[in-house]
């Protein structure tokens, strides 16, 4: 359809461009600002699930130190404690005793201690005393009276880090031992963070080695990421500088930050690496940019579409004027436009059809003129080529006239020999009639299986004068195409008469074929004077003759003839040497069907 | 033979013993049993008249080659001198011509006057044959149902058994057999019985784990024993009462090893296998026989003829001291060992004060290092292992009032003073260091086993284990059923086991050879499979050593070659503390851990 629309796709590719700044800025900006807006989200999520971390071990370690508090307030454990101090063992009351209170308090590490830091009893591990933890700095606090609560890496045969408060047991003012205990920061305290926090959660060590993960998989990659950095100088990268990190594990994005925890003296002993992922946020990203897509293709295909009705539009109206010209051009002066729009193009449409009502008017008039000119033209030549003839037929009738008057009796002669040049010339006319006839004919190729060999061969037979000598050099692979032998008789016959006579009947006429596989090629080559110049491109003109006696219509029928079967006719230059013409006959093997269709056009 | 093989038999036995039909006594069984005098398809005829004890209701036996029983069968009625026995489902009637002997004592009934004595029993005792009881448990229930020539009382000091009297020689022991021993099917115990009982214990063939001290103390008994001699020198039939038994030396211990299990009197004829059920049935001598057994409970009543004692017994099975406390106040037990922390308690339950016994066992709890297992093989990888414990905390804490700190292998009972512990024992401080990051890391990880139930052997685990980790040793303790726990040590699936040995009489070189002697391997009573060629070498020394300070030398180098290559860790030496329920007197404790009940009054 817009074959040849060149405007048309012009006008498109405008509306394209015009349509496509819009889009393309959207398509450009639009996710730089989605994704900036969900990265602020990220780490608005990741600072959330930090300050409730942060809020759970305060609240931990504070519930810690009131639990151990209340512990060893206890006055059974002054007195069991006592009792190991005068038995210089832990009663075994002690040991169970302190299996049952971390039991009841919940408490998940419990340690009771004598007065110099040696384990009695732990709540946790039945079998584990008669070992010193003097230099815990928890229960050397406790030691001197002071509770503190802090996380702790815990010593063999534990490990990991814990939560713990220690305080101690008096009894009258006197120190008599030391309760130490709390929440270790394992799997269970890991587990509770990310079901509180809904992040997942890594306890590392001060190395940096996962004790405890929600994620055990991810556990190194989180530790990797929160990795302590080398401190940044510069204040306004300070400033600037993410304190989080995101990685990729398995497939699944987080936002990573790090939470230090202190130790009793204040220096980190660990950290927890809590992680926020975002593969939500990615999911929805991923649909608003999906849809951000989608909307840019959906405008561009609305912006095409548009484009291409309104440049249809506009160019409607010019399509149907170029194409009414095209015709006009052709000659067709009866083309007229439906009415255009009411605009300059409608103006343009009224104005070309007024043009062509013009112009159909005068070509009438000079069709007319022309028609009554070659009318006249064919009168003249007609009445010139009849009148040879009528002359000798005057003639030979005054002449029986003037016998008659002379009143000769023997007036048989006379009468015989009119009646033969009567005869004769008349014959004359009806050939000149049967040809001006058979070039108005022209009928219809019949084809059938033919050997244009053997058809050479009749026409030579046929126009060859005996003194003419025809030399065939034909293709020993035959010469048998599809074609209709009465008109292709004809035209070797006009080809092979054209050749003698331009011979005077004297010379050698040489026939040639070769059979190709795009058909047959006939060469048919005289020894004639040949055609000057300046008439080669008017021999196949109808009427055009350079003799004396010739209709001008032999090399016309014959190029009529070559072409209704799909052939040509062609003048070869003269080879090196010699002046006589050579005509030059190219047939397909087989001629186009025939199409009783009217020739049609697209628009 | 299992306890719940006995179902079959002698739970039918009891079913009737116990019910309301009851049996008419036998007055002494026929020694060649009753000949069958006719047979059919269901029922048997037998020659036994109803003044002769025939009753309804009555059990008798077949009896096939070698007196070995065969099938059981019950008295359907008595007519005159006829009695119709039917045999018990799945056997069939004896042909004509076939002895039938009397189950005598079954005839029995337990006499409800003489009320009925309820004893814990711990473990799962699988061996009813004295000369294959290898467990505590096992060697308190065939305590009950055989008997030897001689028992040892709570001093240890040799008391009549079957042998009323005997006189000593140099070597020669001369026994008289009691007038009234006889085996429970009312047969006599002759010396020929008592010669077969030594010939089968030492047979080559009969594979027994702990006959090692009776073919030591019996002259030609190691000969005999190992197979290279056909007859046992040491033992000679004087008459059907009187038999000579010839000791290997004048020092050697004949008549504690004549005490032991072993050496307890089955009939002549009984294969050197274990016995089966109806074997057993008809072997037994002791003071009770078994009546029937469930699954909480073996019961046993009195033997034939015996007078004073309580009329039965029943042997209680219990998972541990807490168990056995718990149907103590259930009143479901007469006598029960309380763990130390509830005794006290306990002793008061129901407003009845239990009678309290002592008694110091001589019997070692210890630790034993397979040392089959490839990191356990190595002898500094055990010293360091028993290095790193507190032995005397351990006991100290955990066996409160129940154990004394084993300074050796000993018990001081034996009167061998124990080797210092500095003479043997890696000082702590070393075997921490050597012992660091557990050996470096190249230790395995240990199992240590321990029976279920055992809750001294819980505690002390708990603790050894807790010692072991804080060296960064990684172990486990593994809880197993008694049958299991014996069978994976034996199988050497354990690392690690806590383990006691209780004498089987008052020699101390047996004492300790059972537990370190190679020769002793495995059931024997070396359970750590140690091998050292300079201990066997001592202990022998020691067995035949002129002088009772040459052996005690010989047996202190023994102990502390062996203490020295830590096979095993001595934790502690029993004491046995024992409730006895008010109307329960005459009770005493055995040092063997085995007493007799036949002495006791229940009201």
């Amino acid at each position: 359809m817009l074959r040849g629309g060149r405007l048309t796709r012009r006008l498109v590719l405008a509306f394209l461009f015009v349509a496509l700044v819009p889009l393309g800025l959207l398509a450009v900006f639009g996710p730089r600002i989605v994704r900036r807006q969900f990265e602020t989200l990220s780490h608005q999520r990741i600072a959330g699930v930090h300050q409730a971390v942060l809020h759970d071990l305060e609240t931990r370690r504070e519930t810690a130190r009131l639990r151990i508090e209340a512990l060893a307030a206890s006055p059974d454990l002054a007195r069991q404690l006592q009792l190991a101090a005068v038995g210089g063992a832990p009663p075994l009351e002690l040991i169970d005793a302190t299996v049952e209170r971390r039991t009841a308090s919940g408490i998940a590490w419990l340690e009771v201690t004598d007065a110099k830091g040696l384990v009695l009893a732990r709540g946790h591990d039945r079998g584990a005393f008669g070992f010193s933890v003097a230099d815990d700095p928890l229960v050397a606090a406790a030691r001197t009276g002071l509770s503190l609560a802090a996380v702790v890496p815990l010593a063999a045969p534990d490990s990991g880090l814990a939560l713990l408060a220690a305080a101690p047991v008096t009894v009258q003012g006197t120190i008599v031992g030391v309760v130490r205990g709390g929440d270790l920061l394992d799997r269970s305290f890991v587990g509770h963070v990310h079901t509180l926090a809904g992040a997942q959660i890594a306890v590392l060590d001060s190395a940096g080695r996962a004790l405890a993960a929600s994620l055990p998989e991810g556990a190194s990659a989180f530790a990797e990421a929160t990795a302590p950095r080398p401190p940044v100088t510069d204040a306004e990268e300070a400033a600037e500088e993410d304190s989080t990190t995101r990685i990729v594990f398995d497939g699944v994005p987080y936002r990573v930050a790090a939470v230090p925890l202190p130790g009793a003296d204040a220096r980190p002993v660990g950290r927890l690496a809590v992680g926020v992922s975002e593969a939500d946020l990615e999911r929805t990203l991923e649909s608003l940019l999906r849809l951000l897509a989608g909307a840019t293709l959906i405008g561009l295909f609305v912006a095409i579409g548009v484009a291409l009705v309104i440049a249809e539009r506009v160019t409607r109206p010019v399509r149907a004027l170029a194409h009414a010209a095209q015709r006009v051009a052709r000659g067709d002066l009866g083309v007229r436009l439906p009415p255009g729009p009411n605009d300059e193009v409608g103006d343009l449409m009224g104005a070309f059809n007024a043009m062509t009502v013009d112009l159909a008017a005068s070509r009438e008039r000079l069709v007319r003129g022309e028609r009554q000119s070659a009318w006249a033209q064919v009168a003249r030549r007609l009445a010139h080529e009849i009148k040879n003839p009528l002359t000798p037929i005057v003639l030979a009738v005054e002449e029986v006239e003037r016998a008659h008057a002379r009143g000769d009796t023997d007036l048989g002669p006379v009468i015989a020999r009119a009646a033969r040049t009567t005869r004769s010339e008349t014959h004359v006319i009806r050939q000149l009639v049967d040809e001006f006839g058979d070039f108005a004919r022209s009928p219809a190729p019949r084809p059938e299986s033919v050997d244009a060999h053997e058809l050479l061969d009749q026409a030579a037979d046929l126009y060859a004068p005996s003194t003419v000598t025809v030399d065939r050099d034909y293709d020993p692979d035959g010469g048998t195409i599809t074609a209709d032998p009465a008109l292709l008789a004809r035209a070797f016959g006009n080809l092979v008469k054209n050749a003698c006579e331009a011979m005077d009947g004297r010379g050698t006429l040489t026939l040639t074929t070769r059979h190709g596989a795009d058909g047959l090629t006939v060469l048919c080559a005289d020894e004639g004077p040949g055609v000057v110049a300046d008439d080669a491109n008017k021999i196949f003109t109808p009427y055009f003759t350079t003799k004396a006696d010739g209709t001008g219509l032999g090399l016309a029928i014959v190029r009529r003839i070559i072409e209704d079967h799909g052939g040509t006719l062609a003048l070869a230059p003269p080879l090196p040497g010699t002046t006589g013409a050579r005509f030059v006959v190219q047939l397909p093997l087989r001629p186009p069907a025939a199409s009783t269709e009217p020739a049609t056009e697209t628009a | 033979m299992s306890l719940t093989r006995f179902v079959v038999l002698v739970g039918a036995l009891a079913g009737a013993l116990l019910g309301a039909r009851g049996v008419a006594a036998v007055e002494g069984p026929p020694a060649d049993g009753l000949p069958v005098v006719w047979s059919t398809d269901s029922l048997a005829y037998v020659a036994w008249p109803e003044r002769g004890g025939a009753s309804a209701g009555a059990f008798v036996f077949t009896r096939g080659a070698g007196r070995t029983p065969l099938d059981t069968l019950e008295v359907v009625w008595v007519r005159d001198a006829i009695a119709a026995i039917r045999p018990l489902p799945g056997a069939r009637p004896p042909a004509r011509g076939q002895t039938v002997a009397l189950v005598g004592a079954i005839a029995e009934p337990r006499d409800p006057s003489r009320g009925l004595l309820r004893i814990p029993i711990s473990g799962s005792p699988d061996a009813l044959d004295p000369l294959y009881a290898t467990t505590l448990a096992e060697k308190q229930i065939v305590t009950q149902l055989f008997a030897g020539l001689v028992r040892l009382d709570a001093s240890l000091a040799p008391m009549p058994g079957l042998a009323a009297r005997w006189s000593v020689d140099g070597a020669g022991y001369t026994f008289s057999l009691s007038d009234d021993a006889r085996f429970h099917d009312h047969r006599p115990v002759t010396a020929a019985d008592v010669r077969a009982t030594l010939l089968r214990a030492l047979s080559p063939k009969a594979h027994a784990p702990r006959v090692e001290g009776l073919a030591e103390v019996i002259l030609g008994g190691r000969a005999y024993h190992s197979g290279t001699v056909d007859t046992l020198e040491g033992v000679r039939i004087i008459d059907p009462r009187t038999l000579e038994i010839t000791a290997s030396s004048p020092r050697a211990p004949l008549l504690g090893e004549l005490a032991a299990p072993a050496a307890m009197i089955v009939p002549a004829g009984t294969p050197p296998a274990p016995m089966d059920e109806r074997t057993l049935l008809a072997a037994q001598s002791g003071p009770f026989y078994i009546t029937g057994t469930t699954a909480r409970a073996l019961s046993l009543a009195a033997a034939p003829g015996r007078s004073g004692g309580p009329a039965g017994l029943d042997l209680v099975r219990v998972d541990g001291p807490s168990d056995a406390a718990v149907e103590f106040e259930l009143d479901r037990l007469d006598v029960v060992a309380p763990p130390q922390a509830i005794a006290g308690r306990l002793q008061v339950a129901g407003g009845v004060r239990a009678t309290e016994l002592t008694c110091d066992e001589i019997a070692t709890y210890y630790l034993g290092f397979d040392t089959r297992r490839p990191f356990l093989a190595d002898r500094e990888h055990r010293r360091v292992l028993a290095g790193l414990i507190d032995r005397a905390l351990a006991v100290r804490v955990l066996v409160p009032g129940r154990g004394r700190l084993a300074g050796g292998l000993l018990p001081p009972l034996f009167g061998v003073p124990a080797p210092p512990e500095s003479a043997w024992m890696m000082p702590r401080a070393l075997a921490e260091t050597r012992a660091r990051g557990g050996f470096g890391g190249k230790a395995p990880e240990l199992s240590l086993w321990i029976p279920v139930g055992s809750e001294v052997g819980m505690r002390l685990a708990e603790y050894v284990t807790a010692a072991w980790r804080r060296s960064g040793l990684r172990v486990t303790i593994v809880e197993r059923a008694w049958p299991e726990f014996r069978r994976g040590v034996a199988a050497g699936e354990a690392d690690v086991f806590y383990w006691s040995w209780f004498a089987d009489g008052p020699d101390p070189v047996a004492f300790l050879a059972s537990m370190t002697a190679s020769d002793r391997r495995g059931d024997g009573g070396n359970r750590t499979q140690y091998a050292n060629a300079s201990v066997d070498r001592e202990l022998a020394a020691a067995r035949g050593a002129p002088s009772d300070i040459a052996a005690t030398q010989a047996l202190r180098r023994a102990e502390l070659l062996a203490l020295a290559d830590a096979p095993l860790v001595p934790l502690f030496h029993p004491i046995n503390v024992t409730l006895v329920r008010p109307g329960v007197s005459g009770l005493v404790l055995d040092p063997l851990g085995a007493p007799r009940y036949d002495t006791v009054e229940v009201r």
